[in-house]
């Protein structure tokens, strides 16, 4: 134990022994000059003269530079001190050429900026677990972004959704789960009142309520920030209203008031005690609409003001969300669930029974997601052009490490006389290497010091324009600052190494005798900054490829006809539901608002649809055609959107056949609907479908009339087909989902400015039909290539930053090369050379490594390219257009570049450039 | 010159601790002295190696050091024994004895058969 301790405390002795070294070192001579006189007090007691006694007593002590450096070795850690002699000569250096510093840093915090911001991003949306208790336990029945529920019958195939009947009778049996929770498809946004507001608080505000099981929380593994979570209790039938507001509503809405806890709410005007407030960083299972309210199960009529789900064994309208128990795995949990939830089908249809779906129930399953990252839409949307960003900003890296590299190595070439001298004076090339490699690793960290503060700044930018209200709050945490690390040493070895090397080979003699200059250079050296060049410009052309081929595609993507005009258009969102309409008034509130917009001066055309278009809501719907016989197999999916009068005008579509949806279409007349031309190509091939019928569901409940054929118009999605659309009258609509829709405004002027007088002129028909968002359309479209535009500025970005660095290092190289060649040009000149001669000659140079660098680059880009492939549209990976832009802008910028050393290099004077050292 | 070192420091270092438990608080010259006058002139060392030996053995505790004034008023750094350097010193000694018992014992077994 004391051999250990004492050796420990020995080293944190020699630790210590590296500060205070002159009051040290002047102790250590003192007591040496005591060690003497003691000595040399001694001699003279034994006879010998001052002289010689001074003289013995020094040939004893040995010599004194070999003990003092001895005793500094002992007392210190001399590597340490090394290494800080090191750090302090480099800094030294560098202040002595601020412009050469300042540009290697800025370069490096560049390259590394961009790193670390991309992975941070990167990191916060695909490897981010949930912020709840050991989230790699959770599993969930799927990972679809799309919300929403469906009705018909049960699955065959893999189930995602379950009815209130089968959740309830899984979670009931004994499966290899700690807790299995169900959970709503998706979120219900709601009114909100609060208890202790005063009668006249004005429109009650609107927030989005969560439904859950009561062992949500605890299946999730979170609990309360105050007050309690829902627990199983707040599930039963008669249970007391209880909800869970979130830490945002409670801070934002709440005033963040502890009080509130054991108040009352009013959700949709039913009272629900806030029983909690969840944890600041949880926000559910999925990141796009996080929760203002967790509210249990059993409140679904209250809370979506439908009719209830939970007795309705053909909706499935909830998944499922389990912890797996300890040491089960998720293969063991699908396995059971798929035998319970066979057994279940089996035993309820009992006799009834067919072969048919004897086979389906066996063919019914669940297949369990892992449940750690929650659903995420950022993560389906983001994940491939994160991919590519961070692929792009590698090679920004790449770009900058060569350009470094390339500075460093010019460096190498001014101190070769310093190196030369260190040698001659008896330090090891060891030595040198070592002291070049600190001084290369120090700049990258600089650099990446540089770089975080940028990176930091960055990412608070870019994650703004990818997901403003996104719950997941990216930081740069450890796992980044580790990656930062890493790539700084790489990056810092990597370029550090080059010129290391080089210095190590320096030849003595060679360079003494020469000087610093030579007419022809080092041929390795210029040999090794033209490879670094050649490659900076092949990686740049791969960048500007990639960008031109997505901003392509973008232009390709906006460009494309969807059937309808776009611009002129003003949509508003109303949610008469929230309102309180009932199918039976909702038709006069149609009527009203139809009139009151008809009159608005500005408005050219008025409708109303039940999905706002390209806002990516829909319903589907297995179609029956009146009088077609299904064939085995057939798939009669069509998309509904019902319409209010005056909807192909307002819309600016094109009616093929027939008449649009018209005021005369009310409850009581014959039930219309119009359809697109994909419809009558997939169901009347060849006919003239006016007058059939055609219905919802097998069999329909009812049957609508064809009266027109509109052309086709893409209502999601235009890198998608376009499916069988129909159009039915709204105001005939009596299914309950008619009670949220979107006015469609076309207007003469600008429709963004026409918002206020919209809301104006809602509120006049009813000051109470809260308005939930007003869009252009043109807005709204813009807003589907979301993620498209953003990989392609992005890209584009980093591609114009390469392409900057890139040319900052050819210019760099070439003006240096000038430079060292001033001598040779003025005796070219003076011997006839003209001009043009010397320009041409500087700007073949150029040429010669801009022609390397394509080479090179036109292959890496066609691979590269192929790994984009998915994210185009409407243009090839190989596009010989985009690659003949690329080129053509790199050539040119990279001639320039070359273009002013090289007119420098013409201008000279020859009795100058004789001169020139 | 690494094994030489190596061996001349740990002896050396139980050379130190020892003068020190005998003479008690001792400055560099005087344990150097005493050093050299028990080895007779076996040893012949520069002084100056004493220094590194006795910066280690104060990093390690087993001495500690203070300005002082020589019997003939000299300034001079003085070191004394710890009780670390006591029991190290204890130690040491046992480790060394045995480990010449035990050379003993070799050369006494190897010598009839030469």
């Amino acid at each position: 134990m004391s051999r250990v301790g004492n050796s420990l405390r020995a080293w944190f002795q020699r630790l210590a022994g590296l500060f205070g070294k002159q009051r040290r070192d002047a102790e250590f001579a003192a007591e040496l000059e005591s060690h003497l006189q003691l000595h040399v007090e001694d001699n003279l007691r034994n006879g010998m003269t001052i002289e010689a006694a001074r003289r013995e007593a020094l040939v004893k002590l040995g010599g004194v530079e070999q003990t003092n450096e001895i005793y500094r070795d002992q007392r210190g850690i001399p590597f340490l001190e090394t290494l800080w002699a090191d750090i302090r000569y480099g800094l030294r250096i560098f202040r002595k050429s601020p412009g050469f510093t300042v540009v290697v840093v800025l370069t490096i915090a560049l390259g590394i900026g961009a790193n670390t911001a991309i992975f941070t991003i990167f990191d916060a949306v695909l490897l981010q677990s949930l912020p709840v208790h050991e989230p790699s336990r959770l599993v969930l029945s799927t990972d679809e972004i799309s919300e929403g529920s469906y009705s018909g019958n049960p699955p065959t195939g893999r189930w995602q959704t379950f009815s209130t009947e089968v959740s309830d009778y899984l979670r009931k049996q004994p499966l290899p789960f700690q807790s299995l929770a169900a959970v709503r498809s998706g979120e219900a946004t709601v009114t909100v009142r609060l208890a202790d507001a005063t009668p006249t608080g004005g429109p009650p505000e609107r927030a989005q309520a969560h439904l859950v099981s009561g062992n949500y929380f605890s299946t999730i593994g979170t609990d309360a920030f105050l007050g309690r979570t829902l627990s199983p209790e707040d599930e039963r039938l008669n249970a007391p209203p209880a909800a869970v507001a979130s830490y945002g509503y409670w801070k934002q809405r709440l005033q963040g008031d502890p009080a509130v806890i054991g108040r009352l709410a009013y959700l949709n005007g039913t009272a629900f005690t806030m029983v909690g407030v969840a944890r600041p960083e949880f926000f559910g299972e999925r990141d796009r609409r996080p929760p203002d309210f967790w509210v249990p199960l059993v409140f679904q009529p209250q809370i979506e003001l439908m009719p209830s789900r939970l007795e309705r064994n053909d909706e499935y309208w909830l998944f499922l969300m389990g912890r797996l128990s300890s040491g089960a795995t998720r293969a063991q949990a699908q396995a059971a669930t798929n035998s319970a939830l066979q057994q279940f089908l089996t035993n309820k249809e009992g006799s009834k029974l067919t072969d048919a779906r004897k086979r389906g129930i066996a063919r019914s399953h669940v297949e369990f997601v892992d449940g750690a990252g929650g659903i995420s839409w950022l993560r389906a949307e983001y994940s491939r052009p994160l991919h590519t960003l961070l692929a792009v900003v590698a090679m920004v890296l790449l770009i900058a490490c060569a350009n470094v590299g390339n500075l460093l190595l010019s460096r190498a070439a001014q101190r070769q006389t310093e190196m030369s001298v260190r040698l001659a004076l008896g330090g090891s090339r060891l030595r040198l290497i070592r002291q070049l490699l600190t001084e290369s690793i120090l700049l990258a960290v600089l650099g990446a010091a540089c770089g975080l503060l940028l990176a930091h700044w960055a990412v608070n930018m870019l994650f703004a324009l990818v997901a403003r209200n996104s719950p997941v709050k990216p930081h740069l945490n450890a796992p980044v600052l580790a990656f930062t690390i890493v790539i700084t040493v790489i990056a810092g070895i990597l370029f550090g190494l080059a010129p290391a090397f080089s210095a190590g080979r320096t030849d003595l003699a060679g360079s003494l005798k020469a000087g610093m200059r030579s007419l022809t250079g080092d041929r390795k050296r210029v040999s090794a900054t033209h490879s670094l060049i050649a490659a900076q410009i092949a990686i740049s052309l791969v960048l500007l490829v990639g960008a031109n081929l997505l901003a392509r595609s973008l232009l390709n993507l906006e460009k494309q006809p969807l059937g309808f005009v776009q611009d002129h258009v003003l949509l508003v969102g109303i949610s008469p539901r929230l309102a309180n309409y009932k199918l039976e008034n909702v038709a006069e509130l149609y009527r009203n608002l139809y009139t009151r917009f008809s009159t608005l001066p500005g408005v050219r055309a008025v409708s109303v649809a039940r999905y706002s278009p390209m806002s990516g809501s829909s319903s589907t719907h297995n179609a029956t055609i009146e009088g077609r016989v299904k064939k085995p197999g057939e798939d009669l999916q069509v998309e509904s959107i019902p319409v209010a009068p005056s909807f192909v005008e307002a819309m600016g579509m094109t009616l093929l056949q027939g008449r649009e949806i018209g005021l005369k279409d009310v409850p009581g007349a014959t039930e219309a609907a119009m359809v697109n031309e994909a419809f009558v190509r997939a169901f009347f091939p060849g006919q003239n479908p006016l007058g059939h019928r055609f219905g919802y569901g097998e069999p329909p409940s009812k049957y609508y009339e064809i009266v027109g054929v509109l052309r086709d118009a893409q209502f999601h999605d235009v890198k998608e087909k376009i499916n069988p659309i129909t159009f039915p009258a709204l105001m005939q609509d009596t299914t309950q989902d008619a009670l949220s829709s979107s006015i469609v405004l076309r207007t003469s002027g600008d429709p963004a400015s026409m918002a206020a007088t919209a809301r104006q002129a809602v509120a006049d028909v009813d000051p109470n039909l809260p308005v939930t968002g007003t869009r252009t359309l043109s807005n709204q479209i813009a807003s589907t290539f979301d993620v498209e535009r953003i990989a392609a500025e992005l890209v584009s970005f980093f591609g114009g930053l390469a392409l900057l660095l890139a040319c900052v290092g050819l210019y760099g190289v070439v003006a240096q090369s000038v430079s060292r060649r001033t001598n040779e040009f003025g005796i070219r000149l003076a011997l006839g050379a003209q001009s043009a001669d010397i320009l041409w000659m500087v700007l073949r140079n150029t040429m010669a490594l801009l022609a390397a660098g394509l080479a090179v680059g036109i292959p890496a880009s066609l691979a590269a390219t192929q790994l984009l492939k998915s994210q185009l549209y409407g243009v090839g990976a190989a596009d010989a257009v985009s690659f003949a832009i690329a080129a053509f802008i790199l050539g040119s910028i990279a001639i320039v570049a070359g273009l002013l050393p090289a007119r420098r290099a013409a201008s000279v004077d020859p009795s100058v450039a004789l001169r020139y050292e | 010159m690494g094994d030489k070192a190596d061996v001349w420091q740990g002896t050396l270092a139980l050379m130190i601790l020892k003068t020190l438990e005998t003479l008690g608080p001792l400055h560099g010259y005087g344990i150097a002295r005493r050093i050299e006058q028990i080895s007779g002139d076996l040893l012949s060392v520069n002084y100056g190696t004493l220094y590194p030996a006795l910066l280690k053995l104060e990093q390690e505790a087993c001495i500690e050091s203070e300005w002082g004034v020589s019997d003939n008023n000299r300034k001079a750094k003085y070191y004394k024994l710890t009780r670390a350097g006591r029991k190290q010193l204890e130690r040491e000694a046992r480790d060394w004895q045995q480990a010449q018992a035990i050379l003993a014992k070799f050369f006494a077994a190897t010598e009839p058969s030469t």
